[in-house]
């Protein structure tokens, strides 16, 4: 066996015979996953989502017509389950339900809010800032968090349907086809075109897209609990193989190791093996138990095998590089937590993505956790190997660029 | 016997400091070779850099024919290495250190079940080998320790302060194993700053201090250069200061030198002829007031070397 297989394998034998290690790395993700799954309602591959009928007051001040097309939404046959729209008029009797916890959202469309986003698009401006006001209940952020991804939605396709009806009006007017005067005459026709735009298929799919896994793919919270917390107790894994680079320097096994006819080299390389090795027996158990005994529905086995061994080696990047950038184990260990529990919220491994503030969301693709998250997420709701090439990618260049900045910093290290 | 071990101007610097100052001494085949100094004095260091660990700023040193410079891992193969720490897996037992430790060194298959078992037998943990090494005692745990360095059959094996921070019985045992390991023709490098140790164990014996060999050769080469003075230990008592005393016995013309340890309170004091001053010592204690507990009288010993050629006790 070459050297640094031995140095690995001695590694792995370690980390499996340690008791700690082994709740740590496998029961307390699966019990998590479990726990959180039970309090929000998915308890099953293909089970109803935990979310439901989320209260929400909309105060249409609108004098035109569009206000009236966002009611109309909210009430679609599409949303009746995930949300309960209620129209109030009186905007401070809602605000104070809010205050209360009655609700989880109040929508206020203002009284211009036809003309605005009309002359927003004659004047082929951005999408108009502050067009509709949101207020959502910080006590209920997924909830919350729902209702403000299908405004958004909703607004940008209100937005873009608009601008095309006003395009093809300005077309008309401009090629001769009709006259500016003939205008009023089929404004109410536009009208309802671009009513009809707004609410046909494009819209649907927006639905179908903005609440993923909320209802219409019935969210399956084991689904995406399972890999948030296998991601996230990775990265203490991974943490741990770092930490045990420098507990071994202080122990004097490196230094000893060192003094035996094997190359530095063999031994980084059997120690960023043997983290890669425990971080993969670590997924793999817990991929496999969650299918087993939780149904979780993993979909291509191939796709999964292939994230799961790119993510594994995004991560030991990140551990291999708190090794080559911590002064001794104590502070590896603190580092490494910290890195792990910063990136585990970026990405979504505590609430749903879609959850959190846009900012976050991109910040958190530096990390192994959301591009793993992303893949997982897609192939647990139907997605194939083709879907995921991005996160695949992703993960195989984090792993390479951060092994590489790691070399450079063990050999400044040891210069 | 031709030297299986010569260090020649050896020198490390760590950024400005210089903490081996161009060593150099030879190790002859089947010898045990200690190098005494204090702490700090540039041991480890030293040794070290033998064991290609570290790589010196200047000089170099032959073992076994090999230049730790040019050829690091030929050397590293000849010698085995004995850590002053316990460098081993606790988790594992002492079989799979040794069976981890032996492919280090490049072992394996049936040569290496048979290394491991001769090792296991030769260190008395046969029985206990498939136990954690967790759960052995202090004593055991040096075994192994010293077991994984004979693993590959070395031709000269380092011992760095082995008997540091154990028990009585466990240091006496390591002594004792270091005796028959050479009884049976291993070329030993024992590093300690007890005298005591150097006294029982070598053929020969280096002084280090502050980096540099300040003298090196037999016990009784060493000895003689203290001349036939004599040295006279006065134990006080618990509460006593040894400075004023040491000051005044260093103004009398019959002492050649006097120094002090302060726990437990000890003024050393050499001198050529002990009966004709022996009087006049204790009457300056009494002047001084400084009570004396007991009196002894000891032949010169590596102690006494270093005291006259550094003015300070090893364990200063």
């Amino acid at each position: 066996m070459p050297k640094f297989l031995s140095i690995a394998w001695k590694d792995l034998k370690i980390t499996f015979r340690d008791r700690a290690a082994l709740i740590t790395m496998l029961l307390t993700p699966f019990a998590l996953s479990l726990a959180v799954a039970a309090a929000f309602g998915g308890s099953g591959g293909g089970s109803t989502a935990g979310i439901r009928d989320i209260p929400v007051v909309i105060v249409n001040n609108d004098q035109g017509d569009l206000g009236n097309l966002i009611v109309e939404i909210f009430n679609s046959p599409e949303l009746v389950d995930l949300l309960e729209p209620t129209l109030m008029s009186d905007e401070a009797a809602a605000r104070s339900q809010l205050e209360n916890g009655d609700l989880v959202s109040v929508i206020v469309i203002p009284p211009d809010f036809s003309e605005r986003l009309s002359a927003s698009q004659s004047a082929n401006s951005e999408q108009p800032q502050g067009i509709v006001e949101v207020y959502t209940n910080v006590a209920r952020p997924l909830s919350s968090g729902v209702v403000r991804d299908i405004i958004n939605r909703v607004l940008s396709r209100l937005i873009a349907g608009s601008a095309t009806v006003q395009l093809v009006s300005n077309q008309l007017v401009e090629t001769d086809r009709i006259a500016p005067e003939q205008m009023a005459a089929l404004a109410p026709e536009l009208a309802q075109r671009a009513r009809q735009l707004v609410q046909g298929e494009g819209l649907i799919s927006v639905e179908a897209e903005s609440v993923a896994g909320v209802r219409r793919t019935e969210f399956n919270w084991l689904a995406y609990m399972a890999p948030s917390m296998a991601i996230l107790f990775l990265m203490f894994t991974v943490t741990n193989g770092g930490r045990s680079l420098l507990a071994e320097r202080e122990s004097g096994t490196l230094p000893r190791l060192l003094t035996t006819p094997t190359s530095a080299g063999q031994i980084i390389g059997g120690k960023v093996a043997g983290i890669y090795f425990t971080g993969l027996a670590q997924m793999g158990i817990l991929l496999v138990a969650s299918y087993v005994i939780l149904g979780v529905p993993w979909g291509s086995i191939l796709a999964v095998i292939l994230v799961t061994l790119a993510l594994v080696g995004a991560a030991t990047g990140w551990g291999i590089l708190l090794a080559a950038i911590s002064r001794n184990a104590a502070q590896a260990g603190t580092i490494g937590m910290t890195i792990a529990l910063v990136f585990a919220g970026l990405s979504g491994n505590f609430i749903p993505r879609q959850a959190l503030p846009e900012f976050m969301r991109t910040a958190s693709y530096i990390s192994p956790n959301s591009w793993g998250l992303e893949a997982y997420s897609k192939l647990t709701s139907g997605g194939t190997l083709a879907d995921v090439t991005t996160p695949l990618a992703a993960l195989a260049a984090m792993a390479l660029i951060l092994f590489i900045i790691s070399v450079v910093a063990f050999r400044r290290q040891s210069q | 016997m031709g030297a299986i071990l010569e260090a020649r101007e050896l020198v490390k610097s760590f950024g400005d400091v210089r903490a081996v100052k161009g060593v150099t001494f030879a190790i002859e085949e089947g010898e045990i070779f200690s190098l005494l100094g204090p702490n700090g004095a540039g041991k480890t260091t030293t040794i070290s850099m033998l064991s290609g660990l570290i790589k010196p700023t200047s000089g170099d040193a032959v073992i076994a024919g090999y230049s730790i410079s040019r050829e690091p891992n030929a050397v590293k193969r000849a010698i085995g290495v004995v850590p002053q720490e316990i460098a081993l897996y606790e988790t594992l037992s002492a079989r799979e250190n040794l069976f981890f430790w032996g492919r280090m060194y490049g072992l394996g298959g049936a040569l290496l079940k048979r290394r491991v078992a001769e090792v296991l037998d030769m260190i008395g943990l046969t029985e206990r080998a498939d136990h954690k090494v967790a759960t052995y005692s202090g004593g055991m745990k040096r075994r192994v320790n010293i077991g994984v360095g004979l693993l590959h059959g070395p031709k000269i094996i380092y011992m760095d302060e082995p008997t540091v921070g154990i028990d009585p019985q466990s240091r006496r045992n390591i002594l004792d194993a270091v005796k028959e390991l050479n009884r049976q023709g291993m070329t030993v490098l024992y590093t300690t700053h007890y005298m005591e140790e150097a006294e029982e164990l070598s053929h020969r014996v280096g002084i280090i201090d502050h980096g540099e060999l300040i003298a090196l050769g037999t016990q009784q080469e060493l000895t003689r250069m203290v001349g036939e003075e004599q040295t006279l230990k006065l134990h006080l008592g618990e509460d006593e200061n040894p400075t004023p005393l040491v000051e005044a016995l260093s103004k009398l013309p019959t002492v050649t030198k006097a120094t002090a340890s302060a726990e437990p309170p000890i003024v050393t004091v050499i001198l050529p002829e002990i009966k004709e001053s022996l009087a006049q010592i204790i009457g300056t204690a009494h002047q001084l007031d400084v009570r004396i507990r007991s009196v002894d009288i000891e032949e010169p010993n590596l102690e006494a070397v270093f005291l006259h050629l550094t003015g300070r006790a090893l364990r200063d």
